[in-house]
């Protein structure tokens, strides 16, 4: 059983009209792994997730999750799989805690009310937890989105850019309650542009140029593969996805 | 700079028309239609209703011409009240205009621009009647400029009225919720006139009593802009010129200190309004929910999740508003026990009873599952099955309507001292046709849901197809039912006399039952394979 990917992907691929947003993407992501997803804006990240969780139908190509192939059965999918979006999808007439009952009746999670209320103190949000979500922050939404996800402890976890707007105290949070998740052996894709939060939780790192895989593997082998010495993340990314022209851009644009 | 806002506006609203897929691109094209039939119709209308009192009552022109000026007034009040907060402190393009450098007065004119914009539909339809005035009393041409003059003149002053009231009350209330509260309570004026309006045209409108009416209330309207409006069209009607003119003197000079106070405040105020509206929103719910000790079942948890946004969203229950108060109004106000008591008639009190859940479930179920909106994502990102979906939707419509059926059965029968029985019945069989009504128009709802536009007034208000066809559907549906119903109270009063008729209606009833059954299971199938589709992975 444990011999199956959480996630992997082949030749997956995905055309809007003329854009090819992704394409032939072969990816896997092991139980018990952080995997970080990198590439610059528009390289691919989020219509990929969306089609690892049942959202988007792929052009072509095919995608297990935890063994269920998600085109053949997508209700089972979502089933295992937590997605949490950029900007979470949240009603914005129920409050905070009404919301995380909501999900929890959607996905069939019994005795939920104990959970809630850690979710909810875990996250800060207790305080609020009963005003409507249309007065939320930005970072409160995706903290309750998030929640909402952690709610039914799905074992493959897809997270678009989690903690963007979230305050340092709250990204520490996630970043604990990641390692946490991994320890007991969940799959989390996560995609960032903070470099920095890939270095720090991701075993591995996959890097996404163009919708194509242009690297993946452990920091030390993409340096070794960049011959980057001992170069940062930074450095390494920015070598994959072509950087060298936006810096010396950068220098122009600086006078 | 001005130019350059409205041309890229323009082209905005091009490509969203062009961007509209099959039907729904003649949806402009339609409301024209419409709008120019209804304005045909009320200028007819008011050719009629001039040329029938010019010979009846002479001399009362100001009287009957104040009546479309405080239609208009109505009208503009109530819906540019929730207009002008919709444009100065919510409307989208507010905070990119804010950013760029415009002069105040710039930004004040393209709002109060937007802000007119709607209530000038409002004036011309009203413009329409008065030309239908003018052409039922053969006006002189002059009265016609005059009108509508004063038409244009009256929509400006309250349109500038409008922003100034708003500009002072979103000083205090935040913006957003004070717009939930006019929609709330506009809608609710509306119903009370539209009823109030029926009720009285049932013992004759525009009689000697009403006119008499309208000028006891003109005493004092006359000394408000509605009045100058009224007077000087009346008086350009009648050629005297010199009282046109202070009319016209009056409404100008009004006009001209509105906009100014408006503009005053527009410059003091409105920076502070704007963000006190970005902090709105933020609601408290006083009371924790007291959580049962089990958790509900998928149905019941997307049934429960729409009545509490339900009752928290004031502007979409200000759509249900109107057609909630028809359905129970009407037959309350329709339905006269004929004379002659005898046990039968009582029981007929209780026979418009369908017309509560065919009229009241039209609005929320067609737009059940519609009212999602980009939540819909919520419910495709969970192991959600359309069985469930489905079920969940039809039970949050089905409930409220099955009670308030119910209760309005039982009132019909209590008002006209129907037979004990008949409460039952009407219990029972309002729940039941509320039930059907419910299933069938939340599953035509599904067959095409509008995710980026989850609540039209347009397509509540039956003029699409769907509307129809739900409106079939139900109607079949309750038809075997009631038949049924019917059969079974005659044969129980002894008034079926023929053992063949009871058995030939038996049969009529059994069969449009079962039609009206099968019709409901067959848009409930389409819907399901509807909601199948849409749930599952998406092309774009
Ligand atoms: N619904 C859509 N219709 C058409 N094109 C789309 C759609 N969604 C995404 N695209 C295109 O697909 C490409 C990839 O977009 P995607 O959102 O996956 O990028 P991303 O890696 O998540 O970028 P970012 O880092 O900015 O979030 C882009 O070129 C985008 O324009
Ligand atoms: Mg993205």
């Amino acid at each position: 059983m444990d011999r199956v990917p959480a996630i992997e992907t082949r030749g997956l691929g995905k055309r809007f009209g003329e854009t090819e947003a992704v394409r032939d993407l072969n990816l896997s992501v092991q139980r018990g792994e952080i995997v970080g997803f990198l590439g610059p804006n528009g390289a691919g990240k989020t219509t990929t997730m969306r089609m690892l969780a049942a959202l988007l139908k792929p052009s072509e190509g095919t995608i297990r999750i935890a063994g269920v192939d998600v085109l053949r059965s997508p209700l089972e999918a979502r089933r295992v799989v937590g997605f949490v979006p950029e900007t979470p999808f949240l009603y914005e007439k129920l409050s905070g805690r009404e919301f995380l009952h909501f999900t929890a009746g959607l996905f069939g999670v019994r005795q939920p009310f104990a959970q809630i209320e850690n979710l909810l103190r875990l996250f800060e949000l207790d305080g609020r937890g009963d005003d409507l979500v249309e007065g939320y922050s930005r970072g409160m939404r995706q903290k309750l989105g998030l929640a909402g996800v952690l709610l039914h402890e799905p074992e493959v976890l897809l997270l678009d850019e989690p903690t963007n707007a979230l305050d340092p105290r709250s990204a520490r949070t996630v970043k604990d309650l990641l390692l946490g998740l991994r320890e007991r052996g969940h799959a989390v894709l996560l995609s960032t542009h903070v470099l920095e939060i890939a270095e720090q939780l991701c075993g591995r790192v996959a890097i996404i140029d163009a919708g194509a895989l242009v690297a993946s593997g452990t920091l030390a082998e993409l340096r070794e593969r960049t011959g980057a010495g001992d170069a940062s993340l930074e450095d390494v990314f920015l070598r994959l996805t072509g950087g060298n022209e936006e810096r010396e851009l950068a220098r122009y644009l600086a006078g | 700079m001005p130019a350059l806002i409205l041309r890229t506006r323009l082209k905005i609203w091009r490509r969203s028309l062009r961007a509209r897929r099959g039907l729904w691109r003649y949806g402009p094209t339609a409301s024209a239609i419409i709008y120019l039939v209804v304005g045909a119709f009320t200028l007819l209308f008011g050719a009629g209703i001039a040329a029938a009192t010019k010979d009846q009552y002479p001399g009362r022109e100001t009287d009957l011409l104040l009546l479309p000026f405080l239609a208009l007034l109505l009208f503009v009040l109530i819906s540019g009240i929730s207009v002008a907060l919709n444009e100065l402190f919510i409307a989208s393009d507010v905070e990119l205009l804010l950013t760029a450098p415009l002069p105040d007065r710039v930004l004040f004119a393209l709002k109060l621009f937007d802000t007119l914009w709607p209530s000038l539909l409002t004036a011309a339809w009203v413009s329409c009647s008065l030309v239908g005035f003018g052409i039922g009393t053969s006006a002189g041409p002059l009265f016609y400029a005059a009108a509508l003059l004063a038409c244009l003149l009256l929509t400006g002053l309250l349109t500038a009225f409008n922003l100034g009231i708003v500009l002072l009350l979103a000083r205090v209330f935040p913006a957003r919720r004070l717009r939930e509260a006019v929609l709330l309570a506009g809608s609710g004026l509306g119903v009370g006139v539209w009823l109030f309006w029926y009720a009285s045209s049932r013992r004759g409108l525009f009689s000697q009593g009403s006119l008499d009416e309208v000028s006891a209330l003109g005493g004092w309207v006359r000394w408000t802009p509605p009045g100058w409006a009224a007077s000087l069209a009346a008086d350009a009607y009648r050629g005297h010129w010199l009282q046109a003119g202070a009319g016209l003197i009056a409404l100008a000079g009004a006009l001209a200190v509105l906009s100014a106070v408006a503009y005053t405040l527009f410059t003091r105020v409105f920076l502070s309004g704007w963000s006190s509206a970005r902090e709105a929103g933020a609601r408290r719910r006083r009371t924790r929910t007291a959580e049962p000790a089990r958790t509900h079942s998928v149905a019941l948890s997307v049934a429960i999740k729409d009545w509490r946004t339900t009752v928290r969203d004031w502007p979409y229950l200000s759509t249900l508003l109107p057609s909630l108060a028809y359905a129970i109004g009407y037959p309350f106000i329709l339905f006269r026990l004929p004379t002659g008591h005898d046990a039968a008639a009582h029981w007929l009190s209780i026979a418009p009873l369908p017309i509560v859940p065919l009229l009241m479930t039209s609005a929320p179920a067609l737009a059940a599952v519609s009212r999602e909106g980009g939540a819909f994502d919520v419910l495709r990102a969970a192991p959600l099955g359309p069985g469930g979906l489905l079920l969940g939707k039809t039970i949050a419509v089905a409930t409220p309507v099955a009670v308030l059926t119910a209760l309005a059965g039982m009132a019909l029968a209590y008002l006209h001292q129907a037979p004990a029985g008949a409460f039952v019945v009407a219990a029972l069989g309002g729940a039941w046709l509320a039930a059907g009504c419910s299933a069938a128009g939340v599953a035509v709802g599904a067959f095409q849901p509008r995710f980026d536009q989850p609540v039209s007034r347009g397509r509540q208000a039956g003029f699409s197809a769907g509307c129809l066809l739900y409106m079939a559907v139900a109607t079949l549906f309750m038809a075997g039912s009631v038949l049924l119903a019917a059969v079974a109270i005659l044969t129980a009063l002894g008034k079926l006399g023929s053992m063949g008729g009871r058995v030939a209606l038996l049969a009529l009833g059994l069969v449009l039952f079962m039609l009206g059954l099968s019709a409901v299971v067959a848009v409930a199938g389409v819907a399901l394979d509807r909601l199948r589709r849409l749930l599952e992975p998406s092309d774009a």
